[in-house]
């Protein structure tokens, strides 16, 4: 099902790309031409709060102008789509030289029973050398926090094994508290270079 | 044997049998494993292996692969050597309805629930692969998950995943760690 909406959206903004691009022709300053998903409605996710590894105050989820933020939902014991969109992440941040001191990104583990503070901080080592390791201290924490990105998640215990939910997406927060745009899971580090480019550049 | 139910471990014996009738395998490439087969044996031709670099902090890993065959066949396992990981089993990404995961095949009216993202894993007992067709294991879809890692898997490295087929048998492949697809 997400499988269908999700190549619906990739659809939509190819087409929205192509469209962009012909505006283009005759608007040079079009800047709205990111790969990833720009929510229909603003999200603003300013009020999250959500205890960060080895700090005593909750993260701030708006970051300083100019600058912007990528919160991930996940958790460590992910072979799959956590680390490829970190890795991905990292490669973007890469391809896009000075800039990538202006992109923060936080994870915020869905499965905060197995995810220590230390477990969750050495995993997100592997990937950044700068990042926040967010390990809610409640289930209503997780949940709000969930709510404001529209985010969905569970964790069940199947006859001993754990079977967790979550959603792939990655969320890019702007400093106005605003997700700007979401990569769905399997946008390549090529497209979330780009569209962190046009954030930190021609949008910041 | 890390299988767990019996219809794998026959399918187990079952390809240690051939193989052993096969011994004659070949190779196309030095990347490619090819089992050459008998008129009855399909012919297997697995490429671009790899398994991604294991974060600090995790022992569960994933391999990804291309499985590619002369005749239609079944991918029945993944084993790797308990020097690698205490277990491996083949598993499928699958989107989430309503908290349920729903099959990657099910049609049906759009998703209800606020994150048309969610995904979980589940332990497939068999992949069907028709002739011709490449069966493509990768990011998001298929992968063959490494359980209880006995140490990380560091970029560089190549282990051995045995993977067992009903009609071609046992075939092992090199595979590298990568940090990233090939």
């Amino acid at each position: 099902m997400s499988e269908m909406v999700f190549t619906t959206r990739i659809r939509t903004v190819v087409i929205g790309m192509v469209l962009l691009t012909s505006a283009l022709v005759s608007c040079s300053n079009s800047n709205d031409s990111l790969d990833g998903y720009i929510p229909p409605s603003p999200k603003n996710v300013s009020t999250a709060t959500v205890h960060e590894a080895g700090s005593a105050t909750p993260m701030s989820f708006v970051p300083a102008a100019g600058e912007v933020l990528i919160v991930y939902f996940g958790y460590t014991h992910c072979p799959d789509l956590c680390p490829t969109t970190m890795v991905a992440i990292k490669n973007a941040k890469k391809k896009i030289g000075e800039l990538e001191a202006k992109v923060d990104i936080a994870m915020i583990t869905v499965d905060p029973t197995r995810d220590t503070d230390e477990i969750l901080s050495r995993y997100l080592a592997s990937f950044s050398d700068r990042y926040h390791a967010l390990v809610p201290t409640s289930d209503a924490e997780l949940r709000a926090a969930e709510k404001l990105f529209q985010a969905t998640s569970s964790v069940t215990n199947v006859d001993g094994e754990i079977q967790v939910v979550h959603g792939g997406t990655a969320y890019v927060v702007d400093s106005t508290g605003n997700v700007v745009v979401e990569w769905p899971f399997g946008l390549d580090s090529v497209s979330m270079a780009h569209d962190l480019k046009i954030l930190l550049t021609e949008r910041k | 044997m890390k299988t767990k139910t019996p219809r794998l471990v026959l399918g187990a014996f079952l390809a240690i049998g051939l193989s052993t009738l096969v011994s004659c395998g070949g190779s196309d490439s030095a990347s490619d494993t090819t089992v050459a087969g008998t008129p009855a044996t399909p012919v297997i031709t697995v490429s671009g292996q790899w398994a991604r670099t294991s974060p600090d902090a995790t022992d569960m890993g994933a391999a990804y692969l291309t499985i590619n065959s002369d005749a239609d066949d079944t991918l029945v396992s993944a084993m790797v050597d308990s020097s690698v990981a205490a277990m491996a089993q083949i598993h499928e990404m699958v989107p989430v309805e309503n908290g349920m995961a729903t099959g990657s095949t099910m049609a049906g009216s759009p998703s209800t629930t606020m994150d048309s993202s969610a995904m979980t894993m589940k332990e497939v007992d068999h992949i069907d692969i028709v002739a011709g067709t490449a069966l493509e294991l990768k990011p998001g879809g298929y992968h063959v998950m490494l359980m209880k890692l006995v140490k990380p898997l560091l970029t560089g490295e190549t282990f051995k995943v045995t993977l067992t087929f009903t009609k071609a048998g046992a075939v092992v492949v090199d595979v590298p760690v990568l940090e990233d697809a090939p």
